[in-house]
């Protein structure tokens, strides 16, 4: 599972070109309105994917709760900012999921596979209904209406061509923090914790406080999706997080690739259009789905990402070769 | 204290559902290693199948439900084939994948066959009603407990008794091993797919005739089904059916007596308690399996 | 960020004048009704998504021939495009409503759930397209509210007043005191407990006992244990529990006045409740356009529905063809298809030719149209009968 070193250090020049071509592609993509709103659908749904890509890919950890992080997310952060700033209502988001996560993935350390992934289920089932019944802070069924548009050292982020460049620069920051992730001895902890976690643990890796600082930094970025979610629809209710999303967000981790931070993106990408793309056909369009996840678990196990990192590695090798012979 | 006994029994029959439901999972589960996420939908599949036995092509109603079941049996013939087969040397986590992807085709293929609108399914015993202890309790309910209950037994008979019944377990024990011994997979895969998709629609339509079907009928019954599995710490069948019937009882009664808008939590409260004290389940008698 | 920013403004600012194009308010010269007329009706039909119905596109579509066949809208041909809505996702469901605006229609209908409104809010500003709702006019979606709209109409009388007239009903005409309050754990059925309770108190009464399922429940036996001494039951449920719930009230011998809402309506007529179950069920609705309404206008769409689609319509197929004419008097009235002038004539307005649930549309200031409630009472054969019918008072913008 641990990858060559070349590979990994490319982390920064790629997410340095991945953020110019969303900057040059972005914008002309969104040649309609619905076009618009999807590109920066994606944009914040990755930034959740990424976070699952920690709990799951990385520390091979299932867990089911990824939407009520963030929903939690975007509910403190919708409370804090009507007295206070945006910024401070996203970094209040942060600490209050983390620190959920913390709780919720200390008491079920031990669980493992299934077991962890049925408690945080059921944490998402009860943290919704509380949310849906506790209506002194949000309207009936967690409605919370009226929340302040995003806004950063005085600009209101208000039309969706403009709240596009926000998406894309914490998407950015939180690459950033994968990628020093990525490139730093947790990740080989990590994976050692998923691969064996015995082995590991007899190896010096602290495999539950590995798993738990996973939990809750994936659980964080939740939390700073679904707070970004809030300020920028201005509304949010438990229907914003629902189940759909729950099965949704790992769908988009499993087609983009559970192994790569880029199989969170092209993931939600996917997940994002395809709707657009099958209208018409929306009769069709679970067969659609269903069929296509077979197909990318059939083809290429690693997902999307998987099957894009491949096709340049056997090119030049084929073409080196195919040189070689001419040459000899 | 008729509501005690109307909110027991109704809780008994919920719990009875579950349980077949549970057993349908937990039966693949041994016998492949594959959790099935298409389970629900093969139970909201199967509630659909004995709509159309009894209404489309006019069957009487136990006719039609068999009809339905047996149909079912061949529906998991076929996604063994089709999704499980093929990927049999792979890992594990892609086959859980695979049966995901079989749930949402599954799920599309209702979709256009029988429209997107709730469906009823008339029950045998239709609106009747008896009287135990002052407290009303539909027949239907006595019926799922019933029918659960033999079904429970049948499926112990074949799994202690049975030559079929020992491939499994001894799949279930140690696969390599059982392989090794002359245990046939394939064949114990397949038996095991007809058996789990024929519980599922049992539990379907059992329990389709107390409310209406549709196609998100079969999800959340599963997603309380694996609750109970947790529970009986995916041991034996009795441990699973106690469970089941724990799951149901609490849901029914400390949702009649307190903090009604919250019954639905009570499950998931009980799972996540269970799972932190222990993690690998309430009943798991370290190692026994079925 | 700000490199980018000025790297890229040509091309942002080119994108920006193209999705504007359909929201500037422009000349109404060149707006002056010329082309055909396009419709979009933002819901789904049968397969689209679990539970979804074609009501809403059979009552728009028979408005659209009917008003073809009579010569269009000002003279012109007018189309109706469908665009499905998610009724569960309001993510989806916001992009699904821009697509909705990227066909530059002249107006847009639809819409069947008050949350997908209240989730699309930002965007119905942005859009500057007039947007009638059909949804019910929940609380918080009136104009001045946090999810209303300068854009956003609403056809179906207030929520509020549906809670009233059950509340009405159930005190004057079934002289209850003791009434209890059930209905489904979402926002539907939250809300309207919540309305009902604050109804309730204003006839200086108290809720008997309030009881809430689960949307996907197929028991629900603990709700209808704590009915058992009300003289009424109030209901706000999807139409699967709502089921569950009359028939268990049967099951358990209980013969409480039921009333419910139009989900009760759908739920008979998809054939999830039947016999016995029915008596003593009534439920609140925007209209009533079968054979049992007192309005010759209903009557007649009732038979024109039956005819072209062989079902009876609900008041869910009737909303969406009433808003066909509401749309097409707006727009003759405008007298153009500028955006800002049908807005303008949507609120002045008033709509009596061939529409079925309201005696007369007029929008006031909180941007609801229909003031009207009807009581139905059903048979056990499943028919209805309209046996009330209440007039509420207009109301301002929402403070």
């Amino acid at each position: 599972m641990i990858r060559p070193p070349d590979y990994r250090r490319r982390h920064f020049p790629a997410i340095a070109a991945f953020v110019v071509l969303t900057a040059v592609i972005g914008p002309l993509l969104s040649t309609s309105r619905a076009d618009q709103f999807l590109v920066d659908l994606w944009l914040v749904y990755s930034i959740a994917v990424l976070g699952f890509y920690l709990v799951f890919g990385l520390a091979g950890r299932f867990a089911f709760c990824q939407t009520f992080m963030m929903a939690l997310g975007g509910y403190t952060s919708a409370w804090v900012t009507r007295d206070h700033s945006f910024l401070l209502g996203v970094v209040s988001a942060i600490v209050v999921t983390a620190l959920a996560a913390g709780l919720v993935g200390f008491l079920i350390r031990k669980a493992q596979h299934f077991y962890f992934a049925m408690a945080t289920f059921a944490v998402t089932q009860i943290g919704m209904t509380i949310v849906g019944q506790a209506t002194s802070f949000t309207g009936p069924n967690g409605q919370a209406t009226g929340i302040a548009p995003p806004s950063l050292f005085g600009h209101v982020f208000l039309q969706d061509a403009d709240i596009f460049w926000l998406f894309l620069g914490v998407l950015t920051l939180c690459l950033i923090l994968v990628a020093f992730i990525e490139r730093s001895p947790l990740r080989r902890e990590a994976v050692a914790a998923r691969e064996n976690g015995l082995v590991a643990s007899l190896s010096g890796v602290g495999v539950q406080r590995v798993q738990l600082v996973l939990f809750m930094l994936g659980s964080a970025f939740g939390g700073v999706s679904g707070s970004l979610i809030g300020h920028w629809q201005g509304v949010i209710s438990t229907d914003s997080f629902g189940t759909d999303l729950s099965i949704g967000i790992f769908l988009m981790l499993l087609l983009g690739g559970v192994d790569s931070i880029w199989g969170a993106l092209i993931g939600a990408a996917v997940y994002v259009a395809l709707p657009r793309l099958l209208s018409g056909i929306e009769h069709y369009s679970s067969i659609v789905y269903g069929v296509l996840l077979l197909v990318v678990v059939l083809a290429v196990p690693g997902g999307i990402a998987a099957a894009v990192r491949r096709l340049p590695r056997r090119f030049p090798r084929r073409f080196s070769r195919r040189v070689a012979d001419a040459e000899g | 204290m008729d509501k005690f006994v109307a909110l027991t029994a109704s809780g008994i029959a919920y719990g009875a559902v579950l349980a077949v439901v549970a057993l349908g999972f937990l039966v693949l589960y041994k016998a492949t290693g594959v959790v099935n996420f298409a389970h629900g939908d093969l139970v909201t599949l199967g509630a659909y199948l004995a709509v159309w036995t009894t209404t489309s092509l006019g069957l009487p109603t136990v006719p039609g439900y068999l009809a339905a079941i047996a149909l079912m049996g061949l529906v998991g013939v076929a996604i063994e084939r089709v999704a499980y087969a093929p990927l049999r040397s792979r890992p594990p986590m892609v086959v859980v994948i695979a049966t995901l992807a079989a749930a949402i085709v599954i799920r599309g293929i209702i979709a256009v066959w029988q429209g997107s609108e709730p469906k009823t399914l008339a029950g045998p015993v239709g609106n009747r009603v008896v009287h135990i202890a002052g407290a009303a309790i539909a027949e239907q309910r006595l019926l799922i407990t019933g029918v659960a209950a033999v079904a429970v037994l049948a499926l112990l008979f074949v799994f202690q008794r049975t030559p079929y019944g020992r491939q499994v377990r001894a799949l279930a024990a140690d696969p390599e091993m059982a392989r090794l011994t002359g245990v046939r997979t394939r064949l114990v895969a397949m038996g095991a797919f007809a058996l789990s998709a024929m519980l599922a629609a049992l539990a379907g339509i059992l329990i389709a005739p107390l409310g209406a079907v549709d196609l998100n009928f079969g999800f959340g019954l599963m997603v309380t089904a694996f609750a109970a599995a947790v529970l009986g710490g995916f041991g034996s069948l009795g441990g699973v059916v106690l469970g089941a019937l724990v799951i149901g009882l609490i849901q029914q009664l400390f949702g009649g007596y307190v903090l009604p808008d919250y019954a639905a939590t009570f499950p998931a409260i009980v799972l996540f308690l269970v799972i932190a004290v222990r993690p690998e389940g309430l009943l798991n008698l370290t190692r026994s399996r079925l | 960020m700000r490199t980018y920013r000025t790297l890229l403004a040509g091309s942002v600012a080119l994108m920006a004048v193209a999705a504007c194009g359909s929201g500037g308010a422009g000349g109404s010269s060149s707006h002056a009704i010329s082309g055909p007329i396009k419709l979009v009706g933002l819901w789904e039909v049968k397969g689209e998504s679990p539970a979804a119905i074609d009501d809403y596109q059979n009552g728009a579509a028979l408005a659209i021939e009917q008003i073809t066949a009579a010569g269009g809208i000002a003279g012109k041909p007018v189309t109706l495009d469908r665009v499905p809505l998610s009724p569960s996702d309001p993510q989806k469901a916001t992009s699904q409503f821009l697509q909705g605006v990227d066909k530059k229609p002249t107006m847009i209908l639809g819409i069947p759930a008050a949350t997908s409104v209240l989730a699309a809010k930002t965007q119905i500003d942005r859009a500057g397209i007039p947007l009638l709702a059909t949804s019910s006019t929940t609380t918080p979606i009136r104009f001045g509210g946090p999810g209303g709209s300068k854009w956003l109409w609403l056809l179906q009388s207030y929520d509020g007043y549906k809670d009233q007239a059950a509340v009405k009903y159930a005190t004057e005409t079934l002289k209850a005191s003791k009434i209890g309050l059930t209905g489904t754990s979402e926002s539907y059925g939250t809300t309207n407990i919540a309305d009902l309770t604050t109804a309730l108190q204003a006839k200086s009464l108290k809720p008997f006992a309030v009881s809430k399922y689960a949307p996907n429940a197929t028991d629900v036996t603990p709700t209808v244990l704590a009915m058992k001494g009300a003289d009424a039951v109030i209901t706000f449920a999807y139409p699967v529990p709502l089921a569950v719930q009359l028939r268990q009230f049967t099951q358990n011998g209980l013969n409480i006045p039921t009333i419910g809402s139009s989900s009760t309506n759908i739920a008979v007529q998809y054939k999830m409740v039947s016999g016995d179950p029915l008596k003593n069920v009534y439920s609140v609705v925007s209209c009533d356009p079968t054979q049992g309404s007192q309005r010759q206008l209903a009557k007649d769409f009732g038979t024109a529905y039956q005819q072209k689609y062989g079902t009876v319509p609900t008041d869910l197929a009737a909303d969406a063809y009433d808003a066909v004419w509401v749309a097409k008097a707006a727009i003759e009235k405008a007298g153009s298809t500028d955006p800002a002038a049908i807005n303008k004539a949507m609120a002045e307005v008033t709509v009596t030719d061939k529409v079925v649930c309201s005696d007369g549309y007029h929008a006031d200031g909180a941007h609801v149209l229909s003031h009207d409630v009807s009581v139905d009472k059903f048979a056990t054969a499943g028919t209805t009968q309209e046996i009330q019918k209440y007039t509420f008072p207009v109301q301002d913008a929402v403070k």
